[in-house]
């Protein structure tokens, strides 16, 4: 009887059964209305199953998702790489850009990027305008098709790859290349041989990282895709299940799919990142490689950092701005900017519905960060102890990246029409919505910041006297709380950056920010939607800069590596 | 005139960390054949001047020659990359490529050098035999201890044949005993093929026991540079004094005539007389003694040189050397004695030193 | 008094070929005493240390302290870590980087659970230890404002301060500079002596563990194969494995001449004939395989054809290498048929090359067991 007075397990309990009532419902629900038909009494079936891959084209729509997955991950690798690189591991000047850059698209809601790109890409936008005047007939880009999308999506991705190839490339050991240096090998030999092979691993498992959420991606193929008739399986998925009535079987059988798929991928990336991990140096006093000199390149790849801050960033922004400028939606034009007017800006300041939409968006955001750090606080101390139940709450808490984004939706919608709980419709249930999707994340973060901290300093104070709730009170919490405070900041940002989970849970009373960005332009309202989502964009980069702040100060980087 | 038989020359170096002077204007010189060994503190500057020659750090002003070229010269604005200097390095981390096998770390070298493939197996060969890792050829590097990984860099190194060899502290992260026979091994090697070494390491034991000449350094600059044996019986400074093996400093007041024996009076900052010998530049306010050059007396000895009574405050065992704490009046003395010479700890002695071991400093 | 009976904790698998953990350990240790448990990587020693501290869980065995009792294999009975009362040292310090110097030593005294104490009384406590340390004053001072040697003082002041009765330290000293190094030896013992506290200490540096214990216990995977205070150890090791370990010890193979009792003294034949007179701890019979281990120090090298003296055994050999240590002249002879070491004074001459005799008296040939 004495093992449960043991107070982690108690706590690894109490944690495990939250996580488990968050996490399993909707996996079960959502596999439950795969295989149940539709109607009054359900029957168990496999015609969902069977329409997939008959009726609505099933085979083209998973095709579409892999080549659509495929090509962004590898622009966005080519891209952040590059960018990667340059900054981390050379003296190019205006490196700043690159992080200036990076901070911004993490407060910038992806659905406004998108809706910026298909203006600058579109048939009235700029591109295809200057195309024109120089003598060309029709348009040189036709942003509504398979390559318009991994193109849009690939640039959506660069900062992040950017944020998470340079912590591998700063995480270089010097003196691996020196001793290639001494036995013989020029820069670039040292570079091919040595440097590239050692990251190896590493990239690998960020590719397969990326691909696995390009395969989640909805932004992109709802606003460029949907309208060209080409279907992934995520927007298959939300189609089914905004139709009149909704196809919740049907939905249900493609999400299943969907997790299938990640699932797989999913063990494929622990097993490379594990392999990653072998390969960074051991010995504690490496310390890092001095930049190459570039000689005389260096303005070329100065010129190539501001390339990119100018396409991923400065142009969608100026994009936006003249939409927001606009009273409707018109290409780049002399004329246009005759008739530049504020009364955008002026409808989003005045209308009350706007300022509940930010407040509403920011407070399930907040709440939902604080909850999740709470959880992971403890899930992610006793994983990373190897405490009793460690493991399992390891993987109950990372449970749900197995759901992209529409699917969570679907599967939170299903459990919770059945659940007694007055929270369909409202604020709350997007909220649940937010704490499942990012959980992983919360306990990445504090599982890296538990390993950053020597185990023998939490030993000293046991010896010294402290019981567990003492030790965790006045040595871990106090230690960790830059680790913390990043992941609730990240958390933060990036709920607000998702459509995918709150497009399906967002009803006319509880809206957040994202949902209303792409409702305006569903609607046709470019010039509102551009000027309230640079307003909100303005507020969030403010958190974006603090974030980034924070982290470089407590030494984690962005996913807690 | 650069002579041919210097293989590594050194003047006026100097390297800056920022604001901070990590080498100050280190003038040194390599024979070829020769094992030099820099040896001081963490912090001075042994290191830095290392991976200088290595071509691993920009210097800020001086010259460095490697084998009759200039490879650094600030005046000629110079500075030839590290690959193209003839060096070799043995890494204190040893920097064994984890993703590739035993074999491929040590042919490395030779094969950026676009040498036949026979010849590389040949040489591989060779020198795995030389460090007796022939059997782990084909071994993935990731899977090899701490001393195996050791001798995997010094067989890389020596791979194609250089004719300069650079070591950074290649035996600080091993066990205490390891470190002991390596070190043998290292100076076997480097003997037996004739390479020119410059060692560095912050072991005063290490660097006594396997150089041919010691360059004590300390905040940046050279304290002295002699052979071990010089450097240990006549220590030029207090520090090095302090840092090579275990020599009690006294203080006090040297006469400035010498005695009919050559020995020099020496008044202790207590009132005792020494005889000790006559220093070189020395300003004779105090006396440099190493604890193994002073012998312990049962009382009534008193025609011993420089024989003082003095008390065994603490003895301590150490296997093959028992130290002593001796109370004597000017203040405590650290005595070395062989393994059976035993005083009981409280018990009055005579401690008794030559004039010749009494460094003036 | 620390009892310590047939301590086991064994772990499932390791990544090297070697099991790890610690098997049936025993020993008694008087109020007062510095124990040290040597033995390379791997061996057990910190598994039994961290048994001793509470951080693992023994499989089997007993633990006592005083009249308490800590672990009992038998009941299943386990003192919890953090009421066991004890004082430890880690490897890496674990100086707590948040707080200052005197929060960190104080911080045994707030958490205590079996007295409440003053703050004023809090404040004497902590200053006293400080003192011990020899770093007064430094209370104040942010805790990552320390060089690692004061890093090592301020835990070990921490690990004093509540005045424990068992006082516990991980190869405190391996992070420190060689010089460094030798000069903490003297003070830790001489603290340890001054404050009285039994103490356990983890080493993998034989000359350490001689300088500075009462007693050691020698250990190899996962047992103990001696124990005995630093002489003992050194000049009657128990195997060829404490042997080696300890020293650079001479390893020479002969055969028994004739039967001698447990503690006499007799002659062993070496493989190329010559005989030796050496000691015989364990007694042995005619015509059985001995190991002599002879300590290099015990070795004098004289020029060959110098005179021999009664009772002293002389081996003929030739000088392969000689090593100037500073203090000692090392020298490799080449003798019996192997590598002998041995040393001569400083200022010797002789040249590689040269033929010597190695001069040893009997007992300093001590017959060892195999491992």
């Amino acid at each position: 009887m004495r093992w449960f007075l043991d107070p982690r397990l108690l706590t690894s309990l109490i944690v495990g059964a939250i996580l488990a009532v968050l996490m399993l419902p909707p996996l079960v629900m959502l596999v439950q209305g795969s295989v149940l038909s539709a109607g009054g009494s359900p029957v168990w079936t496999l015609s969902h199953f069977r329409d997939l891959f008959t009726a609505h084209r099933g085979l083209e729509t998973m095709a579409n998702s892999i080549v659509f997955a495929g090509g962004s991950t590898l622009l966005s690798l080519l891209i952040g790489g590059v960018m990667a690189w340059l900054v981390e591991r050379t003296n190019a000047p205006l490196r700043g850009l690159a992080w200036v850059a990076t901070v911004i698209s993490l407060g910038t809601p992806y659905v406004l990027h998108v809706v910026a790109w298909l203006f600058l890409l579109g048939p009235v936008g700029p591109f295809n305008d200057l195309y024109r005047m120089l003598g060309g007939n029709g348009n040189l880009v036709q942003v509504q098709s398979m390559g318009g999308m991994i193109l849009i999506e690939g640039f959506l991705w660069s900062p992040l790859v950017f944020l998470l190839l340079g912590a591998t490339f700063r995480a270089a050991n010097a003196d691996m290349e020196e001793a290639a240096r001494i036995s013989g090998a020029t820069v670039l030999q040292t570079v091919w041989r040595i440097s590239i092979r050692l990251a190896m691993p590493a990239i690998l498992a960020l590719a397969l990282f990326v691909f696995i959420r390009a395969i989640g991606a909805f932004e992109v193929p709802a606003l460029v895709g949907i309208p060209s008739r080409i279907y992934v399986l995520t927007t298959a998925v939300y189609d089914s299940m905004t139709r009149m009535p909704p196809n919740l079987g049907y939905a249900s059988a493609f999400a299943v799919v969907m997790v299938g798929l990640v699932s797989v991928l999913l063990h494929f990336y622990s097993r490379l990142s594990a392999n990653a991990e072998k390969y960074q140096s051991v010995t504690g006093k490496g310390y890092r490689p001095r930049p190459f000199d570039l000689g005389a390149w260096r303005w070329a790849a100065g010129g190539l950092i501001l390339l990119n801050f100018l396409v991923v960033l400065v142009l969608p922004l100026l994009a936006l701005l003249w939409l927001s400028l606009q009273p409707y939606s018109r290409g780049f034009s002399l004329a246009g900017m005759k008739s530049l007017t504020a009364d955008n800006y002026r409808a989003v300041i005045e209308a009350p519905n706007y300022l509940e939409l930010a407040a509403n968006s920011l407070i399930v955001a907040a709440g939902a960060a604080s909850v999740i750090m709470l959880l992971a606080a403890f899930a992610g101390w006793i994983a990373a102890r190897r405490g009793p139940g460690g493991r399992t709450l390891d993987q109950l808490a990372m449970l749900s990246l197995v759901f992209p984004g529409i699917v969570l939706g679907v599967a939170v919608m299903e459990v919770y029409l059945r659940v007694p709980l007055p929270i369909y419709g409202t604020l709350w249930i997007i909220g649940i919505a937010y704490v499942i999707r990012f959980m992983p994340f919360g306990m990445r973060y504090v599982y890296a910041g538990v390993l950053q901290l020597h185990i023998e300093l939490e030993e000293a104070a046991g010896v010294a006297g402290a019981g567990y709730l003492t030790v965790l009170r006045r040595i871990v919490a106090p230690l960790l709380t830059p680790a913390m405070v990043a992941g609730w900041l990240f958390i933060f940002l990036i709920a607000n950056k998702e459509l995918a989970i709150a497009v399906l849970l967002a009803s006319p009373g509880s809206q957040v920010a994202a949902v209303a960005v792409f409702d305006l332009w569903v609607n046709g309202q470019g010039g509102e939607l551009a000027a309230f989502g640079l307003l909100w964009t303005v507020l969030m980069t403010g958190v974006a800069f603090l974030f980034f702040f924070q982290s470089r100060r407590g030494g984690t980087d962005i996913y807690g590596n | 005139m650069t002579e041919p038989d210097l293989r590594i020359e050194i003047e006026d170096l100097v390297v800056n960390y920022g604001d901070v002077r990590a080498v100050d204007r280190v003038s040194l010189s390599v024979k070829r054949g020769e094992l030099v060994t820099l040896l001081g503190p963490s912090g001075c500057g042994k290191t830095t001047t290392l991976r200088a020659v290595a071509g691993l750090e920009d210097p800020s002003g001086g010259m460095i020659r490697v084998n009759g070229r200039t490879v650094y010269s600030a005046a000629e604005r110079r500075n030839m990359p590290a690959e193209k200097r003839g060096v070799s390095m043995v890494f204190q981390s040893y920097a064994i490529w984890p993703h590739m096998t035993v074999f491929d770390n040590v042919a490395y070298g030779l094969k950026v050098r676009k040498v036949g493939r026979a010849e590389i197996v040949e040489n591989v060969h060779r020198v795995l035999d030389l460090v007796q890792m022939r059997q782990y050829a084909d071994r993935p590097a990731s899977k090899l201890s701490g001393g195996q990984q050791q001798r995997v860099a010094v067989a890389r190194a020596i791979a194609f044949s250089p004719e300069v060899l650079l070591f950074d502290e290649p035996l600080s992260n091993l066990d205490a005993k390891l470190r002991v026979t390596m070190r043998v091994e290292l100076r076997e090697l480097q003997k037996r093929l004739g390479i020119t070494a410059l060692y560095v390491t912050h072991d005063q034991e290490e660097a006594l026991a396997i150089s041919d000449r010691v360059i004590v350094m300390n905040g940046g600059r050279i304290e002295q540079i002699d052979t071990p044996e010089e450097i240990y019986r006549h220590p030029g400074s207090l520090f090095v004094a302090e840092f090579v093996g275990n020599a009690n400093v006294i203080e006090g007041q040297a006469e400035t005539t010498p005695g009919r024996d050559g020995s020099l009076g020496f008044r202790t900052a207590s009132g005792q007389m020494l005889r000790v010998a006559p220093g070189r530049n020395a300003s004779g306010t105090a006396v440099a003694l190493q604890a193994a050059y002073i012998d312990l007396f049962p009382p009534g000895r008193s025609d011993a040189p420089n024989a003082i009574a003095g008390t065994i405050h603490r003895r301590m065992f150490h296997g093959d050397f028992i130290q002593y704490l001796v109370d004597w009046p000017c203040g405590q003395l650290l005595v070395r004695r062989p393994p059976n010479d035993l005083f009981a700890e409280g018990s009055a002695v005579v401690v008794s030193f030559a004039p010749e071991y009494c460094v003036l400093l | 008094m620390l009892t310590v009976t047939g301590l086991t904790r064994v772990f499932a698998n390791n990544f090297d070929a070697m099991a790890g953990g610690v098997r049936d350990a025993s020993f008694n240790l008087p109020a007062g005493t510095f124990f040290t448990l040597l033995g390379p990587s791997g061996c057990g020693k910190t598994t039994t240390l961290r048994c001793l501290a509470g951080l693992e869980r023994p499989d089997a065995g007993f633990i006592g302290l005083d009249d308490r009792v800590l672990f009992d294999g038998a009941s299943g009975a386990m003192v919890p870590v953090h009421l066991r009362g004890i004082g430890m040292v880690f490897q890496s310090y674990a100086i707590w980087p948040h707080m200052t110097v005197f929060e960190n030593i104080a911080f045994p005294l707030r958490v205590s659970r079996d007295r409440s104490y003053g703050r004023e009384e809090i404040a004497g406590m902590v200053d006293q230890a400080l003192s011990t340390v020899g770093l007064s004053g430094y209370g104040p001072r942010p805790a990552t404002r320390l060089s690692g040697g004061q890093q090592q003082r301020v835990a070990l002041a921490r690990a004093i301060v509540h005045q424990p009765k068992l006082l516990l330290l991980d190869e405190p000293l391996s992070n420190l500079d060689a010089s460094l190094r030798e000069d903490m030896r003297i003070e830790l013992r001489r603290l340890q002596q001054q404050i009285g506290i039994t103490t356990v200490y983890v080493t993998h540096d034989q000359s350490e563990a001689l300088a500075m214990s009462d007693q050691i216990a020698v250990m190899d995977r996962g047992r103990i194969v001696q124990l005995a205070a630093p002489r003992a150890i050194y000049f009657t090791p128990a195997n060829d494995f404490v042997a080696r370990f300890i020293g650079a010890a001479n390893l020479l193979v002969g055969t028994a001449e004739a039967r001698v009792a447990t503690g006499g003294s007799g002659m062993v034949r070496l493989v190329d004939g010559i005989g030796i007179i050496c000691v015989f701890p364990a007694g042995i019979e005619a015509g059985q395989p001995a190991t002599v281990a002879i300590r290099p120090e015990s070795i004098a090298v004289a020029p060959a054809n110098g005179p021999t003296l009664a009772g002293v055994n002389a081996l003929p050999g030739i000088l392969q290498d000689a090593s100037f240590l500073g203090a000692t002249l090392r020298c490799d002879v080449l003798a019996a048929g192997q590598l002998l070491r041995a040393v001569a004074a400083p200022n010797a001459a002789f040249a590689p090359g040269a033929a010597v005799q190695l001069q040893f008296a009997a007992d300093a040939a001590v017959v060892v067991e195999a491992a």
